[in-house]
């Protein structure tokens, strides 16, 4: 591998003077830092990617990892079972969205991939029962087992066997198969393979568990919510069948993806340009679908509006267009939307094999993985 | 701008003697065809790869990078330019 340069580093006791000295003009700061939504487009979408940008007036645009480590900040705002909200301060744009397309195609999870029928005289196609089964979120979680290939053999550590047996008797009015019916198979498959078993010879299945995963593993494995409906038997009806899960991720099939959804918008900035008042004021909170502004009281009689909850904001522009839609209004002009440029407000809603908090760091590894593979590739 | 990775190697051909290792324009001044369907062989998938622009002139780089998307690619090209 090739000697790397060292570089050479100002002292950062310099710097915070320096940065007060050579402060940008407020408009050029704004346009630097900020997308600005107007109403019939926004503005200063391209941020300043060129690192001697403005460095004819002393500011330091570059990317370092110094500067990155003091400024960076994750906040979390909402954390529940199964989903989470939070801020990423100090990101670009670019690594906000590699988290989210980390988070919805390359983060594996544990679902079922190979069905084997013994019986389904149930209305439902054998390959859309299948397909419904595939799309059950596992409570499974996918650290603790491999990938599988197509010439591996399916053992303990790589699958994970369920087995439905559900039947309406005849006179019985229709049963509903619900997930819960799902039961997992701690010792591998209960199907014998065709050929018979030689006397004293162990029987064949379609796994090869060398020990049952209730030694491996602490908690049992099953279906993650059990009133899913997968179909619907009418009297004298069946399905009895086994399913193997394996771990896959997202990019294969959405099956996999370990979110609902990830998703992230910039932080929302309303400024009022001019004091907005009485009659105004009123049509202006009025305008607002999400409440983002307020009424306040002056005391003599008088009322202005105030910017009371901007994080609410959805960028509808409603406040920034007249009645009709058209981009003149009263009030146009005295209310700005910005958005902050390297303030995301991420949130992750997960299926429920890993809870929302690991599901990220898991994708931080992923994109970590990922460089250190383009690094030695490179080297 | 500032080169996004610092190669501390010379710069090299067949003429003077020096190779460079990271370079596949440089590599292959110098492979043999039968050395190059060797190494051909031995790598059935593709790798990154790296070529600069000129042997004399080391400002520029090309990188190709297998097996990724814009995941990667995206923030890769954000961090470089601003470096």
């Amino acid at each position: 591998m090739p000697k790397k340069g060292t570089k050479s580093r100002k002292g950062t006791d310099d710097e915070p003077k320096q940065e007060e000295k050579n402060k940008l003009p407020e408009h050029l700061e704004v346009q630097r830092t900020r997308v600005v939504c107007k109403g019939d487009a926004p503005v200063n979408t391209e941020g300043f990617q060129y690192a001697g940008a403005f460095a004819a007036m002393g500011i330091d645009n570059s990317v370092s990892a110094d500067k990155f480590c003091k400024n960076f900040k994750v906040v979390v705002n909402r954390l529940t079972e199964d989903d989470m909200e939070f801020d990423m301060i100090g990101i670009d744009a670019s690594m906000a969205n590699a988290f989210r397309r980390i988070l919805i195609a390359e983060v594996p999870t544990m679902a079922i991939e190979k069905v084997l029928m013994a019986d389904n005289t149930s209305v439902i196609a054998d390959e859309v029962l299948s397909h419904r089964l595939g799309l059950i979120p596992l409570d499974a979680d996918p650290r603790l087992f491999e990938y599988i290939s197509e010439n591996d053999v399916p053992t303990e550590r790589n699958t994970i066997v369920y087995k439905l047996h559900v039947s309406c008797k005849k006179g019985s009015p229709r049963l509903t198969v619900k997930s819960g019916d799902l039961e997992w198979l701690p010792e591998g498959s209960q199907l014998p393979l065709a050929s018979p078993a030689q006397s004293g010879d162990k029987q064949k299945t379609y796994t090869s568990f060398s020990q049952s995963q209730k030694d491996i593993l602490e908690k049992p494995l099953g279906v993650k919510f059990k009133d899913i409906t997968i179909a619907r038997l009418g009297p004298g009806q069946a399905i009895e069948l086994e399913v193997h899960a394996v771990k896959g991720i997202g990019k294969v099939h959405a099956k996999w993806s370990p979110v609902a959804t990830a998703w992230y918008r910039m932080l929302p900035e309303v400024v009022l340009r001019e004091e907005i008042k009485d009659a105004d004021a009123e049509m202006l909170v009025a305008k607002c679908p999400v409440n983002v502004f307020d009424i306040e009281d002056l005391g003599n009689g008088e009322k202005r509006a105030v910017v009371a909850r901007p994080r609410a904001c959805t960028l509808c522009r409603q406040c920034v267009m007249g009645p009709t839609g058209e981009v003149m209004g009263p009030t146009v002009e005295q209310v700005e939307l910005r958005r902050v440029r390297d303030h995301f407000i991420f949130t992750i809603e997960s299926t429920g094999a890993l809870p929302p908090e690991m599901l990220f760091t898991e994708a931080v590894r992923i994109l970590e993985e990922k460089c250190e593979r383009v690094i030695s590739e490179l080297s | 701008m500032r080169r996004g990775l610092e190669w501390d190697t010379a710069v090299g051909s067949n003429v003077d003697g020096q190779i460079c290792d990271n370079c596949r324009l440089c590599r292959s001044h110098t492979q043999t065809r039968a050395t190059a369907a060797a190494v051909g062989a031995a790598r059935p998938f593709e790798e990154a790869a790296m070529e600069h622009g000129t042997v004399e002139d080391s400002s520029a780089s090309t990188f190709s990078i297998a097996e990724e998307e814009h995941t990667l690619a995206n923030p890769a090209r954000f961090v470089l330019n601003q470096e």
